[in-house]
């Protein structure tokens, strides 16, 4: 039991940092079984792409982005829904980081080497090194992809429709190889008026579930210190 | 030798005396206080239904990792949901109780190499919410700040003990050939609508050598 407990305190540690993040793709292999979902008309696919990269051009200048965030959790099985609040910073070509300030205090930095964080409960940090680990870089690259803009490289993971030109709405279904496919229906990204972030991102689980997380007072391209990219403890 | 043996011990005293990260309860005498009475006071004041939102933090060894817990009880129906999240609000797994069964209708695929989660998660809730009161046959023993009740529980005996200024259950411990099992230690009650919630509660197996430590942070209406 001791061994399984081990097992488990391991994987979950692990768990906990990366692979349960919302967008963890499976490595890419094999093809899409579901030939009639597949077959896309590709008019509407150049279509998208079209609109895709118009968008990505928009967000093509910020360098750098602060944000706080309301993230709404309805579960399927709970009457009440989960809030939590906190702070997200981007900084191009690879830095996230995201700070969660309540109910819980919580941080956690993604680059292009390590994934690292700190929660007040064990008031540890623990840090995986993404050298040698094709998956978590895989993590990162979606994760940047949905932060920074860079919606069309998601194409290759994911079908897209696009729900709505004003605000823009586009709808994200994981295609059969995503590894999210078996857990998430679809993520659907609202953007501002200008276009130049986003406003929202829904997340609809085939559990039921269906998380929201809402951007607001979202600032472009200004200075951000860089304490708050350096999980050591509380920033 | 007898340095290394000092060592060991000191190790073993330190591990044994974990302290828990909440206010120890104030110690206030019992000698007058009727045990009965006690005990019916505190079975009054607690919840039979309650939803929360909690910090689950699991320490094991050198390792611990913290996630949020989403729990609803009924100890009267004897029925829980959890769900367990990480700190970005991704749910790690979903587990509901019965008297009759445990269910797990979602868990990450990573977890369940380490096992049966949801049976283990499960008695770990039900040793922790259900039945917080002894039974009225249970044996009655004063300490100078506690009471404890004893009785009969499965393969062993189930202790619990009752102190503190409102004389409320700080202790429910489990026995087995007159060795602790496991703990559950009750800190920081908090009154919400007459009902008592403990703010913080640690449970400790030593059977697996393993701690788990809960924060309370919303009671739900």
């Amino acid at each position: 039991m001791n061994i399984r407990i081990n097992a488990m305190f391991s994987t979950l540690t692990v768990t906990f940092l990366a692979v349960s993040f919302i967008f963890a793709p499976a490595p890419v292999s094999g093809a899409d079984t579901n030939a009639g979902v597949e077959r896309e008309d590709k008019t509407n696919e150049r279509d998208i792409s079209e609109q895709l990269q118009r968008l990505e051009k928009k967000m093509a200048d910020f360098r750098s982005m602060r944000t706080e965030f309301t993230q709404e959790k309805n579960l399927a099985v709970f009457r009440n829904k989960i809030v939590l609040k906190g702070r997200i910073y981007v900084q191009r070509p690879n830095r996230v980081a995201w700070h969660v300030d309540k109910p819980v205090k919580y941080s956690v930095l993604i680059t292009d080497k390590f994934i690292r964080q700190w929660d007040e409960d064990t008031d540890k940090v623990q840090e995986i090194s993404l050298s040698g680990n094709p998956v978590f870089r895989i993590v990162l690259k979606q994760m940047t992809a949905w932060f920074s803009g860079s919606f069309s490289s998601l194409q290759e993971e994911y079908h897209v429709r696009i729900l709505q030109q004003q605000p823009f709405i586009i709808e994200f279904a994981p295609k059969d190889r995503n590894f999210a496919k078996k857990v998430i229906k679809s993520v659907t990204v609202t953007f501002r008026e200008d276009e130049r972030y986003l406003s929202q991102i829904t997340i609809r689980e085939l559990s039921g579930d269906v998380t929201t997380i809402l951007f607001e007072n979202t600032q472009l391209n200004v200075p951000i210190d860089e304490r708050y990219f350096r999980i050591e403890h509380r920033v | 030798m007898t340095a290394r043996l000092i060592l060991l011990l000191c190790v073993l005293f330190l591990a044994g005396c974990a302290s828990a990260p909440f206010e120890k309860t104030l110690d206030a005498r019992v000698i007058n206080i009727d045990p009965t009475a006690a005990v019916n006071e505190f079975r009054e004041s607690a919840p039979d239904n309650f939803r929360m939102l909690q910090t689950i933090t699991f320490h094991y060894g050198p390792m611990a990792f913290s996630g949020l817990g989403f729990a609803e009880v009924d100890t009267r129906e004897r029925t829980f949901s959890v769900v367990c999240m990480n700190h970005m609000g991704v749910k790690i797994f979903e587990v509901y109780g019965n008297k009759e069964e445990i269910n797990a209708p979602f868990v990450m695929d990573e977890l369940k190499r380490g096992g049966n989660v949801a049976l283990a998660v499960g008695e770990d809730i039900k040793r922790i919410y259900y039945d917080l009161v002894p039974a009225v046959d249970a044996t009655v023993e004063k300490e100078k700040y506690r009471i404890l009740f004893r009785q009969p529980s499965g393969k062993g005996i189930m202790e619990y003990a009752f102190a503190g200024i409102g004389y409320r259950l700080v202790e429910k411990t489990y026995y087995e050939d007159n060795i602790a099992v496991w703990r559950v230690s009750y800190y920081e009650y908090m009154d919400d609508n007459g009902k008592l919630y403990p703010g913080g509660i640690v449970m400790d197996n030593f059977r697996f050598s393993y701690r788990l430590i809960i924060r309370l942070k919303e009671i739900y209406k």
